[in-house]
């Protein structure tokens, strides 16, 4: 699947231990040192205190689904070869404001289209998983 | 592939549509909002822009099937929650209230006008943030209603930002017509068809089904209604409310006689 063009910012220095994590199979949140609040995505800044000191801090790597939607053509070349698939947000489970974006897939290297549409339900809890993608790591996920 | 993109399109949420869809069923999930309110929408621009000989819809009338039956783009939105393709070109000329008495047209007054975005913004993946659903339009909602005689009350008639038809009640609700999670339910009934809803809306067809030239025409449409020309024409148009687009950093005016 050609998403080389799709991948990750290295010119960009805030999301690279993001990427990082995934690289090692952990799923992190950037967290302020200050006030200890989480965000996502990364920044320098922290929303609610302007604090510029932060670390990155492993996660659950489990949560919930809190919405999806399924794309269908037209499409990239890539993504109209699985589509329809599904694309799902979902909800930190220690913290329902962290939100990620990935795919519900059936194991780490399915394909997206795999899982049928028809059976995605909001809340559903789910896990991450972790798929080399070309030259990246990306996170997606599974049900639990 | 830079900034905020690098979250969302190795995903395969690669279009405008994928973004406002996800907002769109958790909007669903938390209001009981449907498709049939989308189809709402839908239908009542439509309406309006086959009265208008200048929409590219003008010979398209739609039905309630042919809604549901049209072919998805972005489940849950079909091709009829997206707005047309076009090229176009609109101006607007504004001048001072002196000049614009010796004009040859009765000018629309420029009442107020704010800008606004929320704490935590992404633009068009405002899924990240505390509170999704409550989006920019709250934020120059406030501003705008601040520095305006008129309330959301007051006005007979809008021109509302609609690339997406879920970005309709999602703005009624920002721009106060109705309360949070009611923004859906406020399009039964006929409601923003011209001439006997509640708040005729898109009077022109709008984004979806006269042109989509970035929302421009919508100040242009709400120009005619303050002068008196819209082929949709609401009685006692005393004011217009335009919005550019919810979902992202945003604008809105209001027009009054
Ligand atoms: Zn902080």
């Amino acid at each position: 699947m050609d998403t080389t063009r799709l991948t990750h910012d290295r010119e960009d220095p805030n999301p690279q231990p993001f990427w990082e994590g995934c690289e090692r199979g952990v799923l992190l949140v950037q967290i302020c040192e200050a006030c200890r609040a989480r965000r996502m995505p990364p920044r320098p800044m922290c929303p609610r205190c302007r604090s510029l000191e932060s670390r990155w801090q492993e996660t659950s790597g489990r949560g919930t689904i809190w919405s999806f939607v399924v794309p269908h053509p037209p499409l990239l070349p890539a993504y109209t070869a699985v589509a329809p698939y599904n694309v799902i947000v979902v909800a930190l489970e220690e913290d329902e404001n962290i939100r990620y974006v990935g795919n519900l897939v059936t194991s780490a290297d399915a394909s997206l289209g795999e899982v049928d549409p028809a059976t995605i339900r909001i809340g559903e809890p789910v896990r991450v998983v972790f798929a080399r993608v070309e030259d990246v790591t990306l996170p997606r996920w599974v049900r639990r | 592939m830079p900034g905020a993109w690098q979250w969302t399109r190795p995903a395969g949420m690669l279009r405008p549509v994928d973004e406002i869809a996800m907002l769109t069923r958790r909007y669903m999930h938390e209001y009981g909002a449907t498709r049939d309110h989308l189809a709402n929408v839908a239908l009542a621009f439509r309406k309006h822009a086959n009265r208008n000989p200048d929409a590219m819809m003008r010979d398209r009338p739609l039905t309630r099937d042919e809604y549901m039956a049209a072919r998805w783009i972005s489940e849950p939105l079909c091709l009829f929650d997206n707005c047309l393709e076009t090229d176009g070109a609109l101006a607007v000329v504004i001048t001072s209230a002196e000049r614009a008495r010796d004009l040859p047209h009765p000018p629309a007054f420029l009442h107020s006008f704010a800008q606004g975005l929320p704490q935590q913004h992404q633009p068009m993946i405002n899924f990240f943030c505390d509170d999704p659903l409550r989006g920019p339009a709250w934020s120059c909602a406030a501003r705008l209603w601040e520095r305006s005689d008129f309330r959301p009350g007051d006005i007979p008639v809008a021109q509302i930002y609609d690339a997406f038809s879920p970005l309709i009640p999602l703005s009624l609700e920002g721009y106060g017509f109705c309360d949070r999670g009611e923004g859906a339910a406020y399009t039964d009934g006929g409601a923003l068809e011209w001439p006997d809803g509640r708040l005729p809306t898109n009077t022109s067809g709008g984004g979806m089904s006269e042109a989509y030239v970035h929302g421009f025409n919508l100040i242009l449409e709400g120009v005619r209604q303050i002068r008196g020309t819209s082929v949709c024409q609401v009685d006692d148009a005393t004011a217009c409310l335009v919005t550019s687009g919810e979902g992202v950093p945003t604008s809105a005016l209001v027009l009054r006689r």
